[in-house]
């Protein structure tokens, strides 16, 4: 009767602990309440003390140019075919496989298309409209309206760059309807429309977008492209031999840039005109002199896109 | 064992009997417990019956309970020093107590067959002796009561419908008819104040009916547990006089149909569809949900 | 027996110190973090010391789940969007304060299915289709701001009411209206507690030195600053930082103010002759190659156009098309199983969005924000040779889809006489 006792006393207790120790493990808080009424109280504060000397950003003293090419080192990863599931006649005609567009490599020169470079600083916000940091060149094409066109359920610019303050002419050249979902990111906003055979719609980003994003079309979901918005007029997409250029940049001041392309996992292994380098999260920075033009040839391996 | 595990069996039919008497007469802590107010003209007749196999069996349960009583009472071993006789039985005890309570419900059995005719069959007629249309269609799923009145023309199931979820109204003094069905699982639809309740069978369409003779706002709710919302699946049931309920119909038929943004201002009444030309009326308040 | 009675008083008095209502905190935005990381810092999670910067700061800008906090903005655009009066009704353990007003009302209501933190993944929800919404992302579906811009307060209130036909949100037009607005102000609040969050963990991934929140340094008493003393440089440190937050939170905020609902231009008054007039050129319209209707909806608007593409909660993470797998390390991390979006099946006749004309009109002119519904192409003004569609178009497809539940072809049954109380269906 003894033993029999212990045991129902045994089993009890173990169903008491689990029962009382059940309770989900949240994560423990590593800093104290205190902090958090410190902090809010400084954040609240409508009276914002002298901040500290801010470093202040000297003017440029004149124009320069920037230009260089994009080159893969090693094989170049196979482009993948997409899933073509419907409008075959319009999309995959004569059956031939659509393949993907996120890293297009010409054979002949090794070239990498549709790498954006653009500025992201010395100024955390460009100053639109200021005579010494945006040439008056650019002043002509501010409100410009470049052409975004799709045919063969193939966006046929693959990566667009503007300004903020420019337009988009969404057209479609196919002899069926595409929606066009543009899905902005940042001060670039987002647009999902039906554009018919022939029709066309405009879009405006209002503002600019901090990396490049995807335009896609729900109706033919393999189809996808890139847009980027910028309010500086200081950025350049690769062609398809890799080369790009960037006129009437500002000169004598530190720049920098931000380096983007689809398939990248990383910019660290990179040779810069010969020499080693890493770009970390693929930005750099560069000082350009007066009246010159600088010269960037870029070679990343074929490891960076996962291949 | 002994004389403390009958005092415990004496507890059952005390408190038993004494959670009822406290819940019927309202008092602390059992307020509120009783039948809730019923205000189906014909739903006396279901109260009736409750109270009394209430009282037939309560009045049964005393007297089997007192008997255990006093038996465990009376025979405790540790009081009873007696060796245990066995006994052959009374052939007229068994007689009796199978006799009596047959003969008890079957009496109750035909007493209540009037009654329920009365609910589940003898759907309410017009003058013409037609069977009385539905006013509403519910459908119940997880968790909510669709509600789906007829429109302006009179069929349900047509695209002048007035569709609302949870929130019914029905004009008072008037046979009511609804049809119910279930769209995914079982639910039972119950309105607790006018004795319905019923099942509703996914695949199966029924008809209940009552008729409610008191103004007020009332509950519906669902009585078949249908899912870890089945808690939540409580609707509203108005009873108002049947010039409120019009305009109230005709407001909520405006409201579907609105198709202007923001919504107009009261009176300027449009007429965009069937519906809305058959429904608009002057006067009516800008519904906008 | 007395073994008996101490295991039984011992039971009895584990489950009592084990029961009781839960402690719950807001949950971290693991799936998202862990997107950033991959794409920003080529790891797979942010360190420790990261998340403890992040928590500090979204501890301090939004509270607990028990103590809503609201950020406090110069402009005070936070203050607009929510009260924390009606805040602190919706937050909190279920029960009512002294003066007899509710608290919990989220808890109560909502967060079994939407989650403490508004995730969208709450206890209940993985047993959903569809799934409840998850807030973070700042995308919901029916409103009456167009594109991916946030809904207006009346938008999450018709929700909130009416409920979503079809799916598993219910009509809360039964509770009084007070708690109902203090539900919306709660939404609005986790919702700008998601997106914040995420731009906070964004802004961790690009700084140099990767940590947010490293300074905390105890504010001036008055007489100081009365004196205009210079900050020291701990304090100037804290303030950039806290500057660079103050940034993210008024952005977020900013486009909760600017969203504005569209324009409706009115609808065509039409008899029965012209309804049916309308209906046939809608039915057009639908299967036109302006609107694309079908392309996605099918030919017979059943819903079985497209149904391998997925909603932006699930691109958001990852390329389904793409990298499949990746599923994995986000179901990991709590994403819910994902689904495919499926285009409505428009002969059922249930509008998840509201079947009033205006909804649908909205629907249409407007997309579905999160999912892939595009809105239709308007005839751009000053150009009439251009394609699109004009206002009186959109009616007529609004009339068109409004029919499709009651065409005969759908119940051919219909017909059949309806036996009552029929124990056998026909």
């Amino acid at each position: 009767m003894t033993k029999h006792d212990w045991r129902w006393v045994a089993g009890l207790a173990l169903l008491a602990a689990l029962a009382g120790c059940a309770r989900r493990r949240q994560p423990t808080e590593r800093f104290d309440a205190s902090s958090v009424d410190v902090l809010r109280t400084a954040f609240g504060s409508a009276v914002k003390g002298p901040a500290g000397p801010k470093a202040a950003i000297p003017d440029p003293d004149g124009w320069a140019t920037l230009k260089g090419t994009f080159k893969l080192v090693g094989q170049p990863p196979a482009r993948k075919p997409l899933d073509v599931n419907r409008d075959h006649s319009v999309c995959a005609p004569g059956g031939k496989p659509v393949l993907g567009e996120d890293l297009v490599i010409d054979t002949a020169t090794n070239g990498i298309k549709d790498v954006a470079i653009y500025l992201i600083g010395p100024h955390p916000k460009f100053p639109v409209g200021d005579s010494k940091w945006e040439h008056e060149s650019y002043g002509k094409t501010a409100g410009d309206e470049l052409l975004f066109d799709q045919k063969q359920c193939v966006f046929l610019t693959h990566l667009l760059a503007i300004r903020s303050s420019q337009k988009v002419r969404v057209t479609n050249s196919d002899p069926v309807g595409h929606n066009t979902n543009i899905n902005g990111i940042g001060g670039a906003k987002s647009e999902s429309i039906t554009v018919p055979e022939h029709g066309y719609s405009m879009y405006q980003p209002g503002g600019q977008s901090p990396r490049p994003f995807k335009v896609i079309c729900n109706i033919h979901p393999w189809m996808g492209a890139m847009m980027l918005v910028r309010d500086s007029p200081f950025f350049a997409v690769s062609k398809a031999d890799g080369s790009f250029e960037i006129p009437n940049l500002p000169s004598g001041v530190e720049l920098e840039f931000q380096v983007f392309q689809e398939a990248a996992k990383n910019y660290k292994e990179l040779t810069v005109n010969g020499k080693a380098a890493t770009w970390e999260q693929g930005k750099f920075k560069i000082k350009l002199p007066k009246d010159q033009t600088e010269t960037l040839n870029v070679e990343i391996k074929s490891a960076a896109f996962g291949a | 064992m002994g004389r403390f595990w009958s005092i415990l069996f004496l507890m059952v039919p005390v408190f038993g009997v004494g959670v009822f008497v406290w819940a019927m007469a309202d008092w602390w802590p059992m307020r509120g417990h009783w039948l809730p107010e019923n205000i189906n003209a014909h739903g006396g007749v279901i109260d009736s019956l409750f109270l009394f196999i209430l009282i037939l069996t309560g009045v049964i349960f005393v007297i089997t309970s007192l008997a255990l009583f006093w038996f465990l009472w009376k025979y405790d071993a540790a009081k009873n020093a007696q060796p245990v006789t066995f006994t052959h039985g009374s052939h007229t005890l068994e007689v009796v107590w199978s006799i009596l309570p047959a003969a008890t419900l079957v009496f109750i059995a035909i007493y209540q067959m009037d009654a329920w005719a009365d609910a589940k069959m003898r759907r309410p007629t017009l003058p013409s002796g037609e069977l009385k249309p539905p006013l509403a269609e519910i459908t119940g799923r997880q968790f909510e009561w669709r509600i789906r009145y007829a429109g302006p023309d009179g069929k349900i199931h047509t695209p002048d419908d007035i569709e609302l979820g949870n929130d019914l109204h029905v004009p008072v003094h008037e046979e009511i008819v609804l049809s119910i069905k279930s769209q995914d699982v079982l639910h039972s639809f119950f309105l607790p104040n006018l004795r319905v309740k019923q099942d509703v069978v996914p695949g199966m369409k029924q008809y209940v009916w009552f008729q409610p003779n008191k103004t007020g706002v009332y509950d519906i709710v669902c009585a078949e547990l249908c899912g870890w919302g089945h808690y939540k699946m409580r609707g509203r049931l108005t009873v108002e006089p049947r010039a409120k309920f019009e305009v109230w119909l005709a407001e909520q038929a405006k409201a579907q149909d609105q198709s202007e943004y923001p919504p107009k201002a009261p009176g300027a009444g449009t007429a965009n569809t069937t519906a809305g030309a058959a429904a608009g009326l002057q006067g009516t308040v800008a519904a906008a949900p | 027996m007395n073994v008996r009675f101490a295991s039984l008083a011992l039971l009895a008095a584990a489950l009592a110190v084990g029961c009781g209502p839960p402690k719950v905190s807001f949950v971290r935005y693991t799936t998202v973090a862990h997107k950033i990381a991959q794409d920003q810092m080529g790891q797979p999670e942010f360190s420790s010391e990261q998340w403890r910067d992040i928590d500090l700061t979204m501890a301090m800008l939004f509270g607990t789940p028990d103590n809503p906090e609201i950020p406090a903005l110069e402009g005070g655009e936070v203050g607009q969007m929510m009260s924390l009066s009606r805040l602190k009704m919706a937050a909190g353990p279920v029960g009512s304060d002294e003066q007899g007003n509710p608290r919990g009302l989220y808890r109560e209501h909502c967060a079994h299915c939407h989650g403490i933190t508004g995730d969208g993944a709450g206890p209940t929800a993985v047993f959903l289709n569809p799934y409840p919404r998850d807030y973070r992302l700042g995308l919901f579906k029916f409103k009456s701001t167009p594109d991916k811009l946030r809904p207006t307060h009346e938008d999450l209130k018709k929700t909130v009411l009416e409920g979503i036909p079809g799916t598993a949100m219910p009509s809360f037009k039964l509770l009084p209206d007070v708690e109902v607005e203090a539900l919306v102000d709660y939404v609005k609040y986790l919702s700008l507690r998601g997106e914040v969050e995420r731009e906070l963990l964004m802004r961790t991934s690009q700084l140099t030195e990767g940590r947010l929140m490293t300074v905390v340094a105890k504010a001036p008493a008055s007489g100081e600053k009365a004196a205009g003393k210079a900050a020291t440089p701990e304090e100037a440190a804290q303030q950039a930082q806290l500057d660079a937050v103050r940034e993210a939170v008024k952005d977020i905020a900013g486009r909760w103010k600017s969203a504005k609902s569209a324009e409706v231009p009115a609808r065509p008054e039409m008899d029965e002759q012209k309804l049916a007039a309308s209906v046939a050129r809608g039915r057009d319209l639908f299967y036109g190659t302006i609107a694309n209707c079908i392309k996605c909806h099918g030919d017979s608007a059943l819903g079985d156009g497209v149904t391998n593409d997925y909603e932006d909660w699930v691109k958001d993470l990852y390329d389904p098309s793409k990298e499949p797998k990746a599923a994995r390390e986000y179901l990991a991390r709590g994403m819910l199983p994902p689904r495919n979006a499926r285009p409505r099946n428009l002969r059922l006749g249930v509008f998840r969005g509201g079947h009033r004309p205006l909804d649908i009109y909205w629907r249409l002119t407007n997309g579905i924000a999160g999912t892939p519904m595009p809105k239709v192409l308007m005839k751009p003004e000053g150009d009439p040779n251009a394609k699109g569609l004009v206002p009186s178009d959109v009616w007529d497809l609004v009339n068109y889809v409004q029919s499709l539940a009651y065409e005969p072809i759908n119940n051919p049954l219909a017909a059949a006489s309806e036996a009552e109380n029929l124990r056998i269906t026909p």
